[in-house]
Order: structure tokens, then C-alpha cells, then sequence
């Protein structure tokens, strides 16, 4: 399996009160699928991405894309990706056709005849002002200007954030159609667990700046269980075992790793997901003493 | 660094970023060479607050984010800014020559000297250039400093162009004060004033270098 995008060691950190750090951020993104890059706000998704993308200072670590190193090979290696902060939101007063026209002249393998045919599929209009798009109109927009030049990878920062349903549903076919050949990858970051459960093949989970998960998205979702029980079914060992606890007057639900899910035996136990997994990391999260 | 990098982004920048009072600053410099008495400074001043609406467009239009996800390099970046700034500044000066000499055969027909300050001459161009360029060295790296205060770094470009090129020319045009050459037009005199400009253009071409690397080292570090 080739790497598109790799990181390794990433460390940021903002000093001061109410300050942040990126610890020893790690991990790779392999060609030919859709990666989840998943955590709760201010977890440290978006530094990250800046990080990556130089678009922020690191204090230490590595990034390669293509196994080319950033920032050594930075225009290079951009000529390869196609990044999408949110929607498209820059020079808001300027018409698609005018910031297209300043955009293409970077890249060398960019189409006009793609774009066209992307814009009409899209249904966008060169002759609107990027101030009237809608928020999905925006994300289509970005897509259209990375897919439009060739883009092996596509960084996106929660694209689908603020999106209605029918939108969001949108957006992921397009993702999927991307990576359909094989040779393409995305990252995509949110906090939305529903969509990377439709479309999401690995999850790179980060949680208060260090990664806290990291692989395939079943083997991860494998890898855990949600076990319910009643008040009186909770021993000293499932309750060491259990990642995550809710408890309410009349039991409990809990997030516990399948290998130890014979501790919880005789009890209900169901199948978890990414939100669940989240959940009962960060909210539910069980602390030692 | 890429050649076609620095101009794709001059190209964007003048596409993207360049507001449409900037022609209207044009016209007015030129124009203001026909008033018989007037600062000539004040022309040449006009072009700042279009070199002033380049940063705030590019703040307002999240340029640095925009172009910081192009395939360029940085440095690239702020070399396409101090040659888009340098290109209105030079702009302005080379549309106003053919009206300085139009200007310079009209009013001295008339026989008319400028009471309000210096006269069209050789002199001007290069006390312009020495404004431009303490202007670029305060403005260009403060745009790329940590909070691109752009705003406050522009009055501050601004005041500094004004007390330079108008304490200049106070020097010049005093009666008893400096050489008496430097607010000539003659031929001989216009001769003689040569070396400064081209001392000034200069000192003009060595700043925008210091601008550009003080702005560069800033922007390699700067939180985008």
C-alpha cells in the first residue's frame, strides 16, 4: 500500500495562557481511500492541517506527501493536493470567473475542460460572486479548483460543517467518486462521526493534541463494544476494564475493548461506532482513582 | 525561486487585490502636474493609499491563506508583493513624466513658479523614490508580521513618506538653504541633478531588497 501524505513527530506548541500543544503527531494516509481525521473541537485538527501545510511554523517533526519532505518540496508537492478549509472563502467579493482565472495559472496539469464540465455539474455559476454562493455551493467551488487540476490528495477541513443533510450526502458521493480509481486519496476532517461512517475506509482520531487512535476504520470499530447492564451487574473488573462509563439510577452503558469483553459476560452488548467510540473517550471517559 | 511562481502571483495580485481607485490615483497625480502652484508631493502621495488597499483587500480577502495553499514557495510570495508595491510606485512616476514635461513647457511659458513648493524637475522623481522607499521598508515587513497590522503599519509608512519628502523639499526650496541647483529646471540644471536620481533609484532598488528579506525571514514564521 503506497503513502500519500505521512507525518511524523509533529510538534506545535502555543504558549501562553489558554495555549495548546501538538504532541508527537503521527500518522500516514494511504493512497486509494477516504481518511477520517476525527476529534472534537479544539482538538488539534485544524493546527495540524496547518502544520502540514506549512501554513503554520512547526517546532519539530516530519511531513512528506509523496514521499517528497515539506517544506523542502513545498510547491512541488502542493501541485499534487488539493486543500479545502471549510468552503471557499477567500476574496469574497470577487466573481468564481476572476479568482479561477488567478488560480489555474499555478498548476500545470490544470484542465479547462474539466472545469467546465465540473461546473456544470455542480450547477455554479463563473458569474457569481463567491459572497452569494451557498455554504455547500462554497465546498463545491473548492472542489472544483482542486479537482480541476489533478489533485492526488484533497485536504479537507470540515468540509461538510454547517451543511444540510441532502448536501452533505453530495459532498461524500463526490469523495467516493474521487477515490474511486485507486491512485486518489483524502483526508478529511470533521466532527461529524456520521459522515466518515458512510465513507471513511481509515480514522486517524486526535484528542487534546496527541493521537489517540489510528488504522482501519472496522478494525477499529472491532475493536471496541458498548456493554449495558443494571445496577447490580457492574463488578470491580468490568468497571477497570470499561474505556468509558454512563451511568444512570438504573445501570450503565460502557465502552470496552472486545478482548476483554469477557468480562461483561451475560450482559447486552452492542455493536459501537465512531461517535460512540468518541463519546465514551472524551465525555464519558473513565479516570483512574 | 520560479520566475513564472513571481509572476503567476504579481498577475493575482493585480487581478485579485487591486482596488479600482488606484486608476483613479493615476489620473489625479497626473492631472495635479497642470496646477500651476501646487505641493507636487501630494500627486505622488495618492498612490500609498492604493499601495494601502492591496493589504487590506489582502486581509479582508484572506489572501495569505489563499496563496499560501498555491504551490509556491514563501518567499516567492512576498517577492510578488514588493515588486506588485514597487510596480504601482514606478507606474505612477513613468505616467507622470510625459505631463511633467507638458507641465514644465506650460507653466514656465507662462512664467509661473510654483510658490507652494518644488518645481517638476529631476530632483522631484528622486525625492519620490527616497519617500517610496522609507514608505516599502515600514510598510512591506509590517505586513507580514505576526498580526499583519496592516492599518496602523500604513499611517505609520505614510507619515514617515510625508515628513521625508516634505522636509526634503522644505530643504530645497528655502531661499539660503540648499543648493539652489536642486529646484532648477534648466537644462544644465536638470543635467546636474541626474546622479541623484539615479543615487535615489538606488537607494530605492537596495531597501525594497532589505524590505524583501526582512519580510521573507517573517513570513517563514509567521502563524497564516
Amino acid at each position: 500500500m503506497s503513502i500519500a501524505l505521512e507525518t511524523k513527530n509533529l510538534c506545535k506548541t502555543y504558549p501562553g495562557p489558554g495555549g495548546f500543544e501538538l504532541k508527537n503527531v503521527g500518522f500516514s494516509v494511504p493512497s486509494g481511500y477516504i481518511t477520517g481525521f476525527i476529534g472534537r473541537n479544539g482538538a488539534g485538527k485544524t493546527t495540524t492541517l496547518k502544520v502540514m501545510l506549512g501554513l503554520s511554523p512547526r517546532d519539530s517533526g516530519e511531513v512528506s506527501l509523496f514521499s517528497k519532505s515539506m517544506p523542502e518540496h513545498e510547491a512541488e508537492c502542493k501541485q499534487d493536493i488539493g486543500v479545502v478549509f471549510g468552503g471557499f472563502s477567500y476574496h469574497e467579493t470577487k466573481r468564481l470567473r476572476a479568482v479561477t482565472r488567478a488560480f489555474k495559472r499555478f498548476y500545470k496539469n490544470w484542465s479547462d475542460e474539466k472545469y467546465c464540465e465540473l461546473l456544470r455539474k455542480f450547477e455554479l455559476d463563473e458569474n457569481k460572486r463567491i459572497k452569494e454562493l451557498s455554504a455547500g455551493m462554497k465546498v463545491k467551488y473548492a472542489l472544483a479548483l482542486a479537482l480541476s487540476h489533478d489533485a492526488r490528495l484533497l485536504i479537507l477541513d470540515e468540509p461538510t460543517s454547517g451543511l444540510d443533510p441532502v448536501s452533505r450526502d453530495e459532498i461524500i458521493d463526490i469523495f467516493r467518486e474521487f477515490v474511486e480509481s485507486g491512485e486518489r486519496s483524502i483526508l478529511f476532517s470533521t466532527h461529524i462521526t456520521s459522515d466518515l461512517d458512510k465513507c471513511a475506509d481509515h480514522i486517524v482520531y486526535i484528542k487534546d493534541g496527541e493521537i489517540a487512535m489510528t488504522g482501519d476504520r472496522e478494525q477499529i470499530i472491532g475493536g471496541y463494544r458498548l456493554v449495558q447492564g443494571g445496577r447490580d451487574d457492574m463488578s470491580e473488573g468490568l468497571r477497570a476494564a470499561l474505556i468509558g462509563i454512563k451511568e444512570t439510577p438504573f445501570g450503565f452503558t460502557g465502552l470496552i475493548r472486545a478482548s476483554e469483553l469477557y468480562l461483561a459476560d451475560g450482559l447486552k452488548t452492542a455493536k459501537a461506532d465512531i461517535e460512540s467510540i468518541m463519546l465514551y473517550t472524551e465525555k464519558y471517559e473513565r479516570h483512574e482513582g | 525561486m520560479s520566475f513564472s511562481n513571481v509572476k503567476n502571483l504579481i498577475r493575482k495580485d493585480l487581478s485579485l487585490l487591486l482596488h479600482p481607485t488606484a486608476i483613479m490615483f493615476f489620473v489625479l497625480a497626473c492631472g495635479m502636474m497642470f496646477i500651476p502652484v501646487y505641493p507636487r508631493i501630494v500627486g505622488f502621495f495618492y498612490v500609498l493609499i492604493a499601495i494601502m488597499n492591496i493589504f487590506t483587500l489582502d486581509v479582508q480577502g484572506r489572501d495569505h491563506e489563499f496563496s499560501g495553499l498555491l504551490p509556491v514557495q514563501k518567499r516567492e510570495s512576498v517577492l510578488a508583493r514588493v515588486l506588485t508595491v514597487s510596480l504601482y510606485e514606478l507606474t505612477l512616476l513613468v505616467l507622470t513624466v510625459p505631463c511633467a514635461f507638458l507641465a514644465s513647457r506650460f507653466i514656465s511659458n507662462t512664467g509661473l513658479e510654483n510658490a507652494a513648493g518644488m518645481r517638476i524637475n529631476i530632483t522631484l522623481y528622486a525625492l519620490v523614490l527616497l519617500g517610496y522607499a522609507v514608505y516599502n521598508i515600514i510598510v512591506i515587513p509590517g505586513a507580514y508580521h505576526k498580526q499583519f497590522k496592516v492599518q496602523f503599519r500604513s499611517f505609520l509608512g505614510m507619515l514617515a513618506f510625508s515628513v521625508v519628502s516634505f522636509g526634503i523639499e522644505n530643504l530645497v526650496c528655502r531661499p539660503h538653504g540648499g543648493k539652489l541647483f536642486l529646484n532648477g529646471t534648466s537644462r544644465a540644471e536638470l543635467l546636474r541633478q541626474l546622479p541623484i536620481l539615479l543615487g535615489a533609484l538606488a537607494v530605492f532598488v537596495i531597501v525594497n531588497a532589505i524590505a524583501y528579506f526582512i519580510a521573507s525571514r517573517r513570513y517563514e514564521n509567521a502563524e497564516i
